[in-house]
Order: structure tokens, then C-alpha cells, then sequence
């Protein structure tokens, strides 16, 4: 009986030896491995300052026209009045919270949408590069508007697309408007931004 | 019956006048200040001007010569940087030179970053008195490497075939010289043809096709010995031979029985393994940077196209990777293996053409009528390839980023370059 069960079990494992073997001559192990390797390293851009990393606001740079109703939201934000009706205080508070945030936001919205045109306009993406390359660089800019530090936290693998990302923001250099942005909203938002470059 | 052959193995010199044409440049090209380097009048003349053609012809830079300046700085405190601002500079690029002693030269540079007002490189290097021209090459490649992030290609080799009519006699020569096609030392003269050099992965060695004898024979020469040694011989044809990215094999076209069809030579034991089995012309084989895949051209749709057939696969079938046209061969991969350059027929011109793995359609790099042979350079970055012009041919370049450049030819034709690897 002892011996049965040992032959049982000698033959599974060759079983086992043996469907792995044809397995692996169908090519059923195989797969293409897909890496990207990096030609040499990219250009290092040392910051001149770090600040801490808290508040990073993502801006997606996308090739295509930004949307220019956004004068018609600042209509539609100011039409949304609170009912007066209601006595309640609490309520209130909560409602004008929400205004303020929503007004936030569009803001946000707002100077983002000011960035990213700017930022597109002195992009030149590079010739010949292929499709799907995505890289995201981190900015620090001070109250005034400039740009005082860049740095690639992703590279899209094609160091000719991460200069042209990195070229197209010194060229840009300082962001004229921030003297309108409240100082709290800079301090939250604007301070420490990463923007991603991925062209359609 | 005699036969008449003439062979040289030293390397031999030819001093000319190099012309460098640089045809067009880089849509977005960095602006940079090249101060001219300091140092005994003699030898800064020819390193400032090959610095200068160097760094033109990578296509990448918008060079201000010093009459361009509103200042030049003559040492590092000096530098008033709003003076470059006002240019629109982006880098300044200064450097002295020093004869340490009669066997000796030493060269440093410095490149500054206008916008930060700070110095982000400075180099020292040494070289000898008669090769002051790979020194500036050295230099040019820091000055690229720093502001481009990729590694320069100006001290790199070129290899390529050359046809002269001397006394109603054709000479071929093999030639090796530099990215700028200057310092051309002859590895191979002879008066039957030589055809597909290429360079071992290395850079040490070359492989080429001679007919010398009447036979097709497949020959491995030592640059730096000129020592060569016969790996295959064959009484039909033999060509394209192609060296595998660890130097071990040798991919190649054998005619053996009546149809071109791709082999690989085993470099150590010379053994022949027979990779592709079809009655239409299989040629022109390349192999992926990895070692794992071989490209060749073949006819078997009816029209030449490109095809790869994986080497780690078991029992794997050639699959076409070229759709565009009825003329696409003479394939290379560029080095991160993310796509391939070769010859594309649009309409009746042939031109050098790059496709991306993951797309679906083509980009052509050049607009020519007749283009052949694409080399791609070792960062990848720039195509050298032979073309024809008012029957003369002639080698020229041309960058991913558009820009191009011209090596004319001094005398004859000049044919299939190839790059080699970098050096150092």
C-alpha cells in the first residue's frame, strides 16, 4: 500500500514537470517586458529654496483651448443667493461657508486657467517625440509671481520632452497676476504647485 | 591567372580642408554666449572654432559669437549677467587653455546659468599638442551634455565606404573618422568592392564585406592594431552583417542556395544558424538593443517592409511591423528601443523615416530625393545616412529635434556610414 501511494505521488510530480515544460514551449510564460529606459540623466534644477510640501495643488496641462466661460460662472456663483426665510443661525453660517468655498474654488479655478494658457503659449513641445509622454514638474512660486524654483518629480522617460517642460516654465518666468490672488488663497493653493505636461 | 589586388593595413592619414554645412536648425534652440577661450593665440584659434562647429552642428544651440556681446567678461566676477539677460542668453560658456608642459595641454570651462546667475559646471581636461581636436570635441560634448542632459556625440567615430576613380581604376577605401568627418585614417583600400561596415558594440572592432579575392568574405578588424581576421567566407554573396548587442553573434545575409536569407554567425565556434526560411529576399537584419529581437527587410508581402522576428520566443514567426507604403527597409533601432529609423518610399522619393513602437503611422525626417543607409548616433538623437545629389553622393544628418547637417564629400562617393558607440 505504501508503495502505491508513493508511485501516486511521483507521478503527479511529473505530472507537474511535465505540463510546466509544454507550458513553457507554448510560450505560455512569456511576455514582453515593457521598460523605458532613461538615455542619461535629467537636467538637475537645484531649488534656490524649499518649502514644506503641505499644500500642492495639481494643475493638468492639456493641449487644448481653456474653457472661456468662466466669466459667465462668476455671474451664476453671485445669483446663488441663501434663502432668507430660514431663521436658522447655524444654517446661515454653513450657507455662507459654503458661498465663500464655492467662490474659492472658483478662484482656484480661475488662476489656474490664467497659468496654464501662459504656460502654453511658451511651450514648444519638441518635434518628433512619440505620443503619450507625461512628465510633472513642481514649481515654487513667491507673492510676486515669480518663479523661483523648478524641479522634475516624474520624468516622461524622454529627456527632450522634460527639457522642453522645464524650458517652457523659465521662459515663462513670472505669473503677472498674482498680485491679485488673496494672500490666503496663495499661501493654500499657489505656493507649491505641480503641473503636469501630457499633450493630446 | 593573376590576381591584382592592392591592400593597405597600416592606417594612413589624409589632411584636407573641412567643410561643414549646417543646412537648418532646431525650431526651440537654447541661446548660449561662447566667450572665446583664453591661452596662446595658436592653438585656442582651432579649439574655439571647432567648439563653435561642434555645438552648431547638434542643431540645439543659437550660438552669440563676442562681437554679438554687449559685454564680455574676462574672468568669473566679471560676468554681468542683466548684459546676457538682455539677449535673451541663456547659458555663458567660458574656458582658458594651459600648455602644462611640452607634452601636455590642459583645458577647463566653465558654463554659467544666466537666469539663476550661478555656475553649473566646471571642467578640466587634459590632451597632447597634435590631437587638439579631439580635446575640443571632449569639451563640446561636457558643454552639450550639461545644458541638454544628453551625453554629446562629437568625439564619437564615423565608419563608411568610400569609391574613387583613380587612373580609369576604382579604389574602395573603408574609412573611419570623426562625427565631423574630419581626421579620416584608412582601415581598407582595395580595388574590388567593400560593402556593410559596422561597428562591434565596443566601438574596438569593425566588420565589413570585401570581395578582394573574388569571394564574398566576412572580415573582424581592430581599429587600434589594424590586425584583421577572416570569420566567414563564401562564394556567393555575403552582406550586411550586423553585430549583436553583447558581440558574440553576427547577424547576416547568406545567397547559399540561389535566395537571400538571414543567418547567424556564432562569433566563437563560427557556427551558421539559419534564422528566416521563405522564398521572397530576406536582408538587412539589425538587432533591438536588447539582444532580443532581429528587424530585417523583406520581400515577402510583395513589396520590401520591414519585419521582426523574436529571439526569445520559441518557435516565433517574423511579424511585420511596417504598414505605410511600398518601400520600407534597411531598419535600425534607436537605443532605448522605443522605435525604429529606416528608408521610406514616398511617392518616387526615398527618405529616412522614424516610427514609434506604440503608434500606428510614420514621421519622416527628411524630404530628399534620394536617401539611403540611416546610422543612428549612440544617444540617439541624430541619423547620419548617405544621399545623392546631382549624382554625387555624400553623407548628411539630421536631429530628432528637425535640425540638419551636411558632410560633403572631398572626392568620390561616399556610402553606408555607420556610428559607432561612444568612446570613453
Amino acid at each position: 500500500m505504501q508503495i502505491k501511494s508513493d508511485y501516486l505521488i511521483a507521478s503527479f510530480i511529473s505530472f507537474l514537470i511535465h505540463a510546466l515544460i509544454i507550458l513553457y514551449l507554448m510560450d505560455f510564460f512569456y511576455s514582453e517586458k515593457k521598460v523605458r529606459p532613461i538615455l542619461s540623466n535629467p537636467i538637475n534644477v537645484n531649488l534656490l529654496y524649499k518649502e514644506d510640501n503641505k499644500a500642492i495643488s495639481k494643475i493638468e496641462i492639456i493641449e487644448e483651448k481653456p474653457s472661456i466661460n468662466s466669466i459667465n460662472t462668476i455671474e451664476n456663483i453671485i445669483s446663488f443667493s441663501p434663502k432668507i426665510e430660514s431663521t436658522n443661525i447655524s444654517k446661515l453660517i454653513r450657507e455662507d461657508q459654503l458661498i465663500k468655498s464655492s467662490s474659492e474654488d472658483h478662484q482656484v479655478n480661475q488662476f489656474s486657467n490664467m497659468m496654464i494658457q501662459l504656460i502654453q503659449s511658451a511651450w514648444i513641445k519638441p518635434q518628433n517625440i512619440q505620443d503619450g509622454l507625461v512628465c510633472n514638474l513642481r514649481m515654487v512660486i513667491n507673492k510676486n509671481g515669480r518663479i523661483v524654483a523648478v524641479d522634475l518629480i516624474k520624468s516622461s522617460g524622454n529627456i527632450r520632452f522634460d527639457n522642453s517642460a522645464i524650458k517652457a516654465i523659465s521662459r515663462v518666468e513670472t505669473f503677472s497676476f498674482f498680485n491679485e490672488i488673496p494672500f490666503n488663497l496663495y499661501q493654500k493653493n499657489f505656493k507649491n504647485i505641480v503641473i503636469t505636461f501630457n499633450p493630446l | 591567372m593573376k590576381i591584382f589586388f592592392s591592400l593597405l593595413f597600416f592606417t594612413q592619414l589624409i589632411f584636407s580642408e573641412l567643410v561643414l554645412e549646417i543646412t537648418q536648425g532646431s525650431e526651440d534652440p537654447y541661446s548660449i554666449a561662447l566667450i572665446e577661450f583664453s591661452g596662446s593665440k595658436k592653438i585656442t584659434n582651432e579649439i574655439n572654432s571647432i567648439i563653435n562647429t561642434d555645438l552648431l552642428r547638434t542643431g540645439e544651440f543659437k550660438i552669440f559669437r563676442e562681437s554679438q556681446l554687449l559685454s564680455i567678461p574676462t574672468n568669473e566676477e566679471d560676468i554681468k549677467f542683466e548684459d546676457f539677460k538682455l539677449l535673451g542668453i541663456d547659458f555663458i560658456i567660458t574656458g582658458s587653455l594651459t600648455n602644462e608642459d611640452k607634452f601636455n595641454i590642459s583645458a577647463s570651462y566653465q558654463v554659467f546659468n544666466v537666469q539663476k546667475e550661478k555656475k553649473i559646471r566646471t571642467s578640466k581636461i587634459f590632451g597632447i599638442p597634435n590631437k587638439l581636436r579631439q580635446l575640443a570635441h571632449y569639451i563640446s560634448d561636457g558643454i552639450y551634455e550639461e545644458i541638454t542632459g544628453l551625453k554629446g556625440v562629437a568625439s564619437t567615430k564615423l565608419l563608411y565606404v568610400t569609391e574613387n576613380i583613380n587612373d580609369d581604376k576604382i579604389i574602395f577605401n573603408l574609412v573611419v573618422a570623426d562625427s565631423d568627418g574630419s581626421n579620416e585614417q584608412i582601415l581598407l583600400k582595395s580595388s574590388e568592392p567593400i560593402i556593410s561596415p559596422s561597428w562591434s558594440p565596443d566601438s574596438k572592432k569593425v566588420a565589413y564585406v570585401s570581395f578582394e579575392t573574388g569571394m564574398a568574405k566576412v572580415f573582424i578588424q581592430t581599429i587600434a592594431t589594424g590586425k584583421r581576421e577572416m570569420v566567414l567566407e563564401n562564394s556567393s554573396q555575403i552582406s550586411s552583417p550586423s553585430w549583436s548587442p553583447n558581440g558574440k553573434f553576427l547577424s547576416l545575409t547568406l545567397y547559399q542556395d540561389g535566395n537571400a536569407e538571414i543567418y547567424i554567425l556564432n562569433l566563437k565556434n563560427q557556427n551558421l544558424t539559419r534564422l528566416t526560411n521563405h522564398y521572397a529576399i530576406d536582408t538587412e537584419s539589425s538587432w533591438s538593443p536588447n539582444g532580443s529581437k532581429i528587424m530585417f527587410t523583406s520581400g515577402r508581402s510583395g513589396s520590401p517592409q520591414l519585419y521582426e522576428i523574436n529571439l526569445r520566443k520559441f518557435s516565433s514567426k517574423p511579424k511585420r511591423i511596417t504598414f505605410e507604403g511600398n518601400y520600407n527597409a534597411k531598419g535600425s533601432y534607436l537605443s532605448s528601443g522605443e522605435g525604429i529609423v529606416f528608408v521610406h518610399r514616398s511617392e518616387n522619393n526615398f527618405q529616412i523615416a522614424l516610427k514609434y513602437t506604440n503608434e500606428s503611422f510614420i514621421r519622416p525626417l527628411t524630404n530628399s530625393k534620394l536617401d539611403e543607409s540611416p546610422s543612428i548616433s549612440p544617444n540617439g538623437n541624430v541619423i547620419i545616412y548617405a544621399i545623392t545629389e546631382n549624382g554625387m553622393s555624400m553623407l548628411s544628418g539630421v536631429t530628432l529635434s528637425g535640425a540638419k547637417f551636411r558632410l560633403p564629400a572631398r572626392t568620390g562617393e561616399v556610402r553606408e556610414p555607420s556610428w559607432s558607440g561612444f568612446l570613453r
